[in-house]
């Protein structure tokens, strides 16, 4: 089923390549690669974060905004494309506001949700409900504020779509939820069934549960790929409209190799803990001492697997997409090495622990450098003919806050 | 060309329309900047107040935005700086206080002391604030709630006779009249004693839920039985932890600094700004440990019962545990992960 539905979904690769350069423009014209430089310092943003810090604590959060857009300005001036940097055009007190909408939203979530649970639930179902347009808007915000030699980019991704890419994401997971309380409520009696039939409704649902949960870890690996094509399907600068061709299945490929990650450590423990000198080692009469070893030994397996998981998804994930996004005469092109981004990630928690958190700007800039300079950028054509006049009207600022509130990632 | 009334600066710019750069030249011209291209016949002039200006990184570029979308690069970082100075005009207070070490310093200094003060005395009084408009009526039906929970998952029904929880009763309840009576206690607070079976997991324990029950587990009574005054110090305990709504401020103290530490942290990683948050969850939980302390003693003194008897329950748990998992730990280290104070501190405290 998944795979009809993926080859309905997306072109073979090869078709991706043999995109037209722009037709005879430019007859013998090789494409053109742009350099992507960052030149953030972990030194320079450290003064920038340590300020914005006090200032969010001083105002009790109300700076956040602002610290966000000055953010984002800093590393846009540092992030050059071909000798311009980008530029961020987002007004502070626009995104101020919808700041604020969104302290609203979560916060009748959390707090609901502690008082009552059934208040916590529909905040939840609203919060999903509401989660597509958000994003959305947070992409629109973003995008319509990014510019490059003056031209501004945009996403033009419309919100029914966004609807049905978030859709494998959110809909099993409300169902799911409806279904968990149904149970309750029979559970606790409050719904009127026969007392016999309490037993086997209640069995058949937990069954039901447990496939249900199952299914939808099943799924996830096309959520992403419904959310990552409905992001680079939309992108565009002046009339350059992206398209990102990547068969699903690809993703899924993608989510074993991670699960084998998660796997292999777990096996090479349980392994090591079930060894026969292992079990002189727990029978020894100083259990405390047993006890720590054995500790440490599954705290390190924990963060070594942090460390190498995430990185790994991160860095193939990011090449994954951008490999495969090309608009008319644009491509892209990302080399980032897995092994380069799992010993960045490593030092980066190392010191971060050691600092009690201060290296975490120095951490965060070598980061976007690192994953910023893998991207390279092909033109082939000339750009001199590029007409950004239809550029983007500003969409509120709500959804860009979302996206930061949950950490998604806008990839570039 | 114009001649400027004020320094000009050669600048790039970029009218948002194509991504072609044209040379061009800025200037200020009393509250407006002028812009003038070299393709043009005359100067486009801007607000100065609609315009948004670069910061002084060190390798960033200058960017001027206007407010037509345009976009003023300048090539190079230092004649952008000059410019500005020849023109009279400075960056702003931010990025000026960003690039003073000394005020860097400063930065650190007072981000350290409002953390400080914020755990220590900003939290505490927001969340207890907010409890004290909070409705008595919502203490009730969390505590309902939350016994409600225990019984399908951890609680069993007791196995004491009528007459032992009797007696435990009337020992208490005549404890607390005595204390009124001698104005030990300016007044009642309510209170609701449930027995139940608490198991292996749970051991000899009392604990007040929101709202004034205090859940009493079969195996503290067989323990204290017959320490019948020790028993009120550890009821009266648990009344202080009731008196003082412990249970509705602690949840929303600790969901403040939860808050507090994800908007610091969160965005690096969730594990690590859970760490703070915890470890503030604790020290709040000693202080209020530490508070239901005091209401013990002062129940005890106003009873007329030597509040000194409590040393003989704190033995037995010690040595209870002593027998569970090694010796226990007193040090420093373990007071920073525990939910209550060390046992010397509390056994010196009811012996005072």
């Amino acid at each position: 089923m998944l795979d009809s539905e993926a080859a309905a979904e997306t072109v073979p690769v090869a078709d991706a390549v043999a995109l037209p350069a722009d037709g005879a423009a430019a007859p013998a014209a090789q494409p053109r690669r742009l350099a992507i430089r960052f030149t953030g310092t972990g030194r320079e943003y450290f003064r920038i974060w340590l300020l914005h810090l006090l200032l969010i604590v001083l105002t009790l959060g109300l700076y956040l905004p602002f610290a966000k857009a000055r953010r984002i300005r800093y590393l846009y001036a540092n992030t050059w494309v071909d000798g311009d940097a980008l530029a961020f055009h987002g007004d502070p007190k626009t995104m101020f506001r919808g700041f604020l909408v969104l302290v609203a939203l979560f916060g009748v979530y959390a707090i609901g949700g502690r008082f009552s649970p059934l208040a916590g639930y529909v905040a939840f179902l609203a919060l999903c409900v509401l989660w597509p347009a958000l994003w959305r808007a947070g992409q629109q915000f973003r995008l319509a504020n990014t510019s490059w030699r003056g031209l501004r980019m945009a996403f033009r991704g419309d919100l029914g779509d966004a609807y049905s890419a978030f859709g494998v994401a959110i809909w099993p997971l409300v169902l799911m939820i409806g279904v968990q309380q149904f149970a309750r409520a029979l559970m606790e009696g409050s719904v009127a069934i026969s007392r016999d039939s309490v037993m086997w409704v209640g069995g058949s649902m937990a069954v039901v549960g447990g496939i249900g949960t199952l299914l939808y870890v099943g799924l996830l690996p096309l959520a992403l790929a419904k959310v990552k094509a409905y992001q680079h399907n939309h992108y565009q600068l002046a009339d350059q409209r992206a398209r990102m061709q990547v068969r699903t299945r690809r993703f899924y490929g993608l989510a074993l190799k991670t699960l084998c990650w998660v796997l292999v450590p777990t096996l090479l423990l349980t392994a090591l803990m079930f060894l026969p000198q292992m079990q002189d080692f727990y029978r020894a009469e100083d259990t405390r001492t047993a006890g720590f070893v054995l500790l440490c030994v599954i705290t390190g397996a924990y963060l070594l697997m942090f460390m190498l998981v995430g990185p790994f998804f991160n860095a193939r994930l990011q090449n994954l997409v951008w490999n495969h996004t090309a608009s008319e005469q644009v491509r892209f092109a990302s080399d980032l090495r897995f092994r380069s981004l799992a010993w960045l990630t490593t030092k980066n928690w190392l010191l971060t622990l050691l600092t009690l958190g201060l290296y975490r700007p120095f951490a965060a800039v070598n980061t976007w450098k690192l994953r910023l300079e893998a991207v390279s950028i092909e033109v082939s054509g000339s750009m001199a003919g590029w007409d950004g006049s239809d550029s983007a009207a500003h969409a509120d600022a709500s959804g860009e806050a979302a996206g930061d509130f949950f950490g998604i990632d806008l990839g570039l | 060309m114009n001649s400027p009334s004020s320094p000009a600066l050669a600048v790039q710019w970029f009218d948002g329309l194509h991504p072609v750069a044209r040379a061009a030249s800025v200037w200020f011209d009393a509250g407006r900047v002028c812009v003038q291209a070299s393709d043009e016949s005359a100067p486009r002039d801007y607000a100065s107040a609609m315009l948004r200006w670069p910061e002084p990184l060190r390798q960033g570029q200058r960017q001027i935005l206007l407010p037509d979308g345009g976009v003023l690069a300048c090539p190079d970082a230092t004649e952008y700086d000059a410019w500005l100075g020849r023109s009279g005009r400075r960056h702003g207070l931010i990025p000026r206080w960003q690039q003073n070490a000394w005020a860097t310093l400063l930065t650190l200094a007072l981000l350290a002391g409002s953390l400080f003060a914020g755990w220590r005395w900003g939290v505490p009084l927001a969340a207890d604030a907010t409890v004290q408009v909070l409705p008595q009526d919502l203490d009730h039906q969390i505590g309902t709630r939350v016994l409600g929970e225990l019984d399908a998952h951890l609680l069993k029904r007791s196995q004491l006779t009528w007459a032992e929880r009797n007696a435990v009763f009337d020992r208490f309840a005549d404890a607390v009249d005595t204390a009124l009576d001698n104005r030990a206690l300016p007044k009642l607070t309510r209170f609701h004693l449930e027995f139940r079976d608490g198991g292996k997991a749970l051991g000899p324990n009392a604990f007040a839920l929101p709202g004034g029950t205090i859940v009493i587990t079969d195996e503290l009574v067989r323990m204290l039985a017959d320490r019948p005054e020790a028993m009120v110090g550890v009821l009266g305990h648990e009344l202080g932890h009731v008196k003082h709504r412990h249970g509705l401020r602690l949840t929303l103290r600790a969901g403040a600094a939860g808050l507090a530490t994800g908007v610091l942290l969160g965005d690096f990683s969730v594990a690590l700004a859970s760490a703070p948050a915890l470890l503030a969850q604790k020290s709040y939980s000693r202080d209020f440990e530490r508070e239901a302390d005091d209401y013990a003693r002062t129940l005890m003194r106003g009873a007329r019962i030597n509040p000194a008897v409590m040393v003989s329950f704190f033995e037995r748990m010690q040595k209870l545990r002593a027998q569970g998992d090694g010796d226990p730990d007193s040090n420093a280290f373990a007071t920073a992960f525990s939910t209550h104070p060390a046992d010397e501190e509390r056994i010196a405290f009811f012996k005072k």
